[in-house]
C-alpha cells in the first residue's frame, strides 16, 4: 500500500515537477545555447539586416497588402507546379487531372469566398455553405435536365433563387446569436441532403435517371456537346529525347472548358467581393462582426445590411454549386456530404486566412490539391502501396497503435478478430484524409489563427501621407524610438561607457 | 437643426434624416423641404418623460424624466447601478422602454430603432467604449459618417470613382478630428491595441464623425488620467461653441462634474431623478448629499 502511494507520488513528481525534462534541459541547454550563439554570431547580422530591409519595405509584414499579394502569387505558382508534377499514366490523364483539379479549386474558392462574406467579414457563422451551394446545384441540375433550360440561364436563375432564399432566411434568424445561427445553417444543409435521398422528384430527378440510385442525372454544361465533338486545337512541345518537337492535338475534354470558364467566373466573383468589402458597406459589415449594437447606434440599418450579405453570399455559393453540377453531370446526395464539402470549405477558409479573399483562393487550392493527392493514394494497393513511403510510414504508425498498444492493453484477439493478422492491417486513406483535414483545422485554429494570408488592416498610407505629411502615422513608439536613437547618437561617449559596463558583468 | 413635415405622410422630420422614420420616404434629396421656421429652434434637443423599465422583476427605471435644451451641456450623475446607462440605452433605442416617451428635437423617437434615432442627429458613446476591435482606429472613424455613397451595394460596386473621392474627404475629416483630440499618431493602430484613455478618445472621435446634433456621453473620462480628463471636458465645451451641439454627459464623480461648467445637472438615485438644477443649486441640495452619503 505504502509503496504504491510512493510510486504514485514519484510519478506525480516526475510529471508535475517535470524532473526528466529538467534534467534533459540541464544537459542540452548549454549545447543549444552554444549552437544558437554561434549561429547568431555568424548569421545574426545578415538575418537582422534582412529583417530590417523586409520591414522597411513592408511595415505590416504579412498584413501588408503588397507582400500579401506577393506571397499569394508565389504560393499559387508553387501549388500549380505541384499540380503539374503530379504523377499520372499519360499525357491524356495528366490533362484531365490538371483541369479537374483547377475546376474543383475554382468551385471551392467561390464557396470559400461566399463563406468569407458571411463568416469572415460579417460574423455570421455559417456551417451550411453546402446548403446554399446545394440550391445552386440542384436548381441548375433540375432546370437543365428536367426542363431543358439553357445551362447559363439555369445557373443565373438558381443564383437568383439562392439570393432570395438567403435574404428571406434573415427574417427568422436575424435575432439569433452566432452559435444558434450556425446550428440553423447545419440543419438546412442536412434537410436538403436528406431531401435528395427521399424526395421522389429529386430522387428520380428525371425520367431518364436511374430510380435505383437517387440523384439528378444528365446535367449538361454550356456548349458541352459542341465542345466534346469539336474542341479546340492546342499546341504542345514534346520532348523527344533529342529536342523539342511541336505537336498539335485536339482538346475535347470538357473540364478544360470548365476550368477556363470557372477561372473567369472566379475572377468576377473575386472583384465583386473585393469591391463590396472595401466599400462603406463592407466597413459596416466588419463593424457588425465586431459589435453589432455599436454599428446600429451609428446609423447603420443592421437588419438589411445583414439580410443583403446573407443573400449575396448564398447567391455566390449557389454559383459554385451550379458549376459543380456542370462538372459532375450528376447530382446525388453524396456530393452534399459534409465531410466532402462544408468541412473542406471551412478548412480552406481557416487555412487561407479569414477576411481575405485571396486567402480563400489559396486555401481552396491547397485543400483541393491535397484532396486530389489522397484520392490518388487511395487507389493504390498491394505492391504499389508498399512502395509508397508515405503510406508505409502511416501504416507502420497505425499498426503500432493497433497491434502493439491496443494488443498490449486489450489482448491480441481484440484486433485479430476484427482486422485480421497484423501484417494485413492498413489505414483507410479516405479516413486518414478526413482526420488530417480535421487536424489542420484544429492546429491552424490554435497556432495559426490568422491563416496564411491574414486580414489586411485598413491603412491607406498613400492617401494619409498626401493629406497629413509623413510623420502623422508614425506610431508613438516609432517616434520615441527615433528620438531615443537620435539622443544616443549625439551622446556617443555615454553610450560607450554603458557598453563596457555591460561587458564587465 | 431645421425641421419640416414629410412631404408624403406629414410626420415631423429634421434635416439630418435620410429617410422619413414613419413612411420611409427619401428626404435628403429634396432641398425645398428645408424651409426654416421660427418655432424650430424652440424644440428641445431631448425630452424624455416617465420612462419605466424593468428587467424581469427588477424595476430599474421608475419614471425618469429629463430634458436637454439646444446648445446645452447637461450632466447626469448618480451612484453605481442607479440606472444612468439604462436611461441612455432607452433613449438611443437599444432597449425598449416599458412605458414613457422619448422626443429628440421634437420628434417622437420612443419606438424608433437605434439607427433611425442616430439619423435624427443623436449619437452616443458607450461606457465600455465598444470600439470595433479588429479594425484600425481610422477605419473605426469611417463607419459613422452619414449619407456615404457606398452604403448601398449598387453604389459600392458601380460608383468606384465617387467612392474614392469620398474616401479621401472622409479621411481628411477623420484626421482633423484625430488632430483635434491629439491622437492622430494612433490612426493606424488596431482599436484593440489602445489603452483605456485612448479608447475613450477614439470613441469620442467616432461619435464626432457622425455629425451629431445631440451627444450622449457615457462616462467619457472614466479611467482617463486627470489632466487628460480636463482636456476632454475642455474639448466638449469647445465643440459646443464651435458646432452648437447639445450634450448629455453621464459622470459618477459628482465633484468633478460640478466643477466642469455644465449648465444643468440631473441627479439620479435608484431609477429616479432626485433633483435637477444648476451646479450651484445641486451643491446646496441636501437630498443629493443624502443619496451619496446617507443610509
Ligand atoms: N440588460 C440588463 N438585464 C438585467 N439587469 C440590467 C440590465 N442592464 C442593467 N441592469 C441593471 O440595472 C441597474 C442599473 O444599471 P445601469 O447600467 O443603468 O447603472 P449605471 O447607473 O449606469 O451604473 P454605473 O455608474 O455603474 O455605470 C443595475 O443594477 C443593473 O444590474
Ligand atoms: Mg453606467
Amino acid at each position: 500500500m505504502k509503496k504504491r502511494v510512493s510510486l504514485k507520488s514519484r510519478i506525480k513528481a516526475l510529471i508535475v515537477d517535470n524532473r526528466v525534462a529538467k534534467k534533459f534541459r540541464e544537459i542540452t541547454s548549454p549545447m543549444f545555447q552554444k549552437i544558437g550563439n554561434t549561429s547568431k554570431r555568424i548569421f545574426g547580422p545578415y538575418f537582422e539586416k534582412m529583417k530590417k530591409a523586409f520591414y522597411t519595405r513592408f511595415p505590416d509584414g504579412r498584413k501588408d497588402p503588397r507582400f500579401s499579394n506577393i506571397l499569394f502569387w508565389i504560393t499559387m505558382a508553387l501549388l500549380t507546379a505541384i499540380l503539374i508534377l503530379q504523377p499520372s499514366a499519360n499525357f491524356e490523364s495528366k490533362r484531365l487531372l490538371v483541369y479537374s483539379v483547377i475546376t474543383k479549386m475554382v468551385i471551392f474558392s467561390i464557396m470559400a469566398i461566399a463563406l468569407n462574406l458571411h463568416t469572415g467579414y460579417s460574423g455570421l457563422v455559417n456551417f451550411g455553405v453546402i446548403f446554399f451551394a446545394g440550391i445552386g446545384a440542384v436548381g441548375t441540375g433540375l432546370l437543365i435536365s428536367a426542363y431543358g433550360v439553357d445551362p447559363l440561364l439555369s445557373i443565373a436563375l438558381s443564383v437568383l433563387i439562392a439570393v432570395a432564399v438567403g435574404y428571406l432566411l434573415s427574417y427568422p434568424t436575424i435575432r439569433l446569436r452566432a452559435d444558434y445561427f450556425a446550428i440553423v445553417t447545419i440543419a438546412l444543409g442536412e434537410i436538403l441532403r436528406l431531401a435528395l435521398i427521399v424526395d421522389p422528384f429529386l430522387k428520380s430527378g428525371t425520367e431518364k435517371a436511374n430510380i435505383e440510385s437517387p440523384g439528378i442525372a444528365n446535367i449538361k454544361g454550356p456548349f458541352q456537346d459542341w465542345w466534346e465533338a469539336t474542341g479546340v486545337t492546342m499546341v504542345r512541345f514534346k520532348w523527344t529525347g533529342m529536342g523539342f518537337k511541336i505537336e498539335t492535338y485536339q482538346e475535347t475534354n470538357y473540364f478544360f472548358f470548365l476550368s477556363i470558364f470557372g477561372i473567369i467566373l472566379l475572377a468576377g466573383v473575386y472583384v465583386f467581393s473585393e469591391y463590396l468589402v472595401n466599400s462603406p458597406y463592407g466597413r459596416a459589415l466588419k463593424g457588425i462582426r465586431e459589435d453589432e449594437e455599436a454599428v446600429e447606434s451609428y446609423g447603420v440599418d443592421v437588419f438589411h445590411t445583414k439580410a443583403w450579405i446573407l443573400g449575396i453570399g448564398s447567391g455566390i455559393a449557389a454559383l459554385a454549386g451550379g458549376l459543380w453540377a456542370w462538372a459532375l453531370g450528376f447530382i446525388g446526395p453524396s456530393f452534399m456530404n459534409p465531410a466532402a464539402s462544408t468541412f473542406l470549405v471551412w478548412a480552406a477558409f481557416i487555412l487561407g486566412g479569414k477576411a481575405n479573399n485571396k486567402g480563400m483562393i489559396l486555401g481552396a487550392y491547397i485543400i483541393v490539391l491535397s484532396d486530389q493527392t489522397f484520392r490518388g493514394l487511395a487507389t493504390l494497393s498491394g505492391a504499389e502501396r508498399q512502395q509508397n513511403i508515405f503510406l508505409r510510414v502511416v501504416d507502420d504508425i497505425f499498426r503500432f497503435i493497433v497491434v502493439d498498444i491496443g494488443g498490449f492493453l486489450f489482448g491480441k484477439s481484440s484486433y485479430e478478430d476484427t482486422l485480421g493478422p497484423a501484417s494485413s492491417i492498413e489505414v483507410d486513406v479516405n479516413f486518414l484524409q478526413i482526420s488530417l483535414v480535421g487536424l489542420i483545422i484544429i492546429i491552424s485554429m490554435m497556432k495559426f489563427e490568422e491563416g496564411i494570408l491574414p486580414e489586411i488592416p485598413y491603412r491607406p498610407r498613400k492617401i494619409v501621407e498626401e493629406i497629413t505629411g509623413k510623420t502623422k502615422f508614425e506610431s508613438a513608439q516609432e517616434a520615441s524610438q527615433k528620438a531615443f536613437l537620435e539622443a544616443k547618437q549625439t551622446e556617443k561617449p555615454g553610450s560607450e561607457k554603458e557598453k563596457t559596463g555591460a561587458n564587465e558583468t | 437643426m431645421m425641421s419640416a413635415n414629410c412631404p408624403s405622410c406629414g410626420q415631423k422630420v429634421v434635416d439630418t434624416m435620410i429617410e422619413c422614420p414613419s413612411c420611409g420616404a427619401d428626404l435628403h434629396k429634396d432641398p425645398k423641404l428645408w424651409i426654416k421656421k421660427d418655432g424650430d429652434m424652440d424644440a428641445k434637443a431631448l425630452e424624455i418623460e416617465g420612462i419605466h423599465k424593468s428587467f424581469g422583476g427588477f424595476h430599474v427605471l421608475k419614471g425618469v424624466t429629463l430634458d436637454v435644451e439646444p446648445h446645452e451641456i447637461v450632466g447626469l450623475i448618480g451612484p453605481n447601478g442607479c440606472g444612468k446607462t439604462t436611461t441612455f440605452n432607452v433613449i438611443s433605442g437599444l432597449i425598449p422602454a416599458d412605458s414613457g416617451s422619448v422626443k429628440v428635437f421634437g420628434i417622437d423617437a420612443t419606438n424608433m430603432k437605434p439607427y433611425q434615432i442616430n439619423r435624427i442627429g443623436l449619437s452616443r458613446t458607450f461606457q465600455n467604449t465598444r470600439l470595433w476591435k479588429d479594425m484600425t482606429v481610422l477605419e473605426n472613424l469611417l463607419v459613422p459618417p452619414k449619407e456615404q455613397i457606398g452604403f448601398r451595394i449598387r453604389d459600392a460596386i458601380l460608383r468606384r470613382k465617387a467612392l474614392k473621392e469620398q474616401e479621401r474627404e472622409l479621411i481628411e475629416k477623420a484626421f482633423s478630428i484625430l488632430d483635434f483630440l491629439e491622437i492622430s499618431h494612433i490612426a493606424f493602430n488596431y482599436a484593440s491595441e489602445l489603452s483605456g484613455g485612448q479608447s475613450k478618445l477614439v470613441d469620442l472621435g467616432r461619435v464626432l464623425m457622425s455629425d451629431p446634433k445631440l451627444l450622449l456621453l457615457d462616462e467619457p473620462v472614466a479611467g482617463v488620467a486627470g489632466p487628460l480628463a480636463n482636456k476632454v471636458f475642455n474639448k466638449i465645451h469647445e465643440l459646443r461653441s464651435r458646432l452648437g451641439i447639445s450634450v448629455l454627459i453621464i459622470e459618477h464623480n459628482m465633484d468633478f462634474i460640478l466643477r466642469k461648467g455644465v449648465d444643468r445637472v440631473f441627479v439620479m438615485n435608484r431609477g429616479e431623478v432626485l433633483v435637477s438644477g444648476t451646479p450651484l443649486e445641486i451643491k446646496k441640495s441636501r437630498d443629493v448629499i443624502e443619496a451619496y452619503l446617507g443610509e
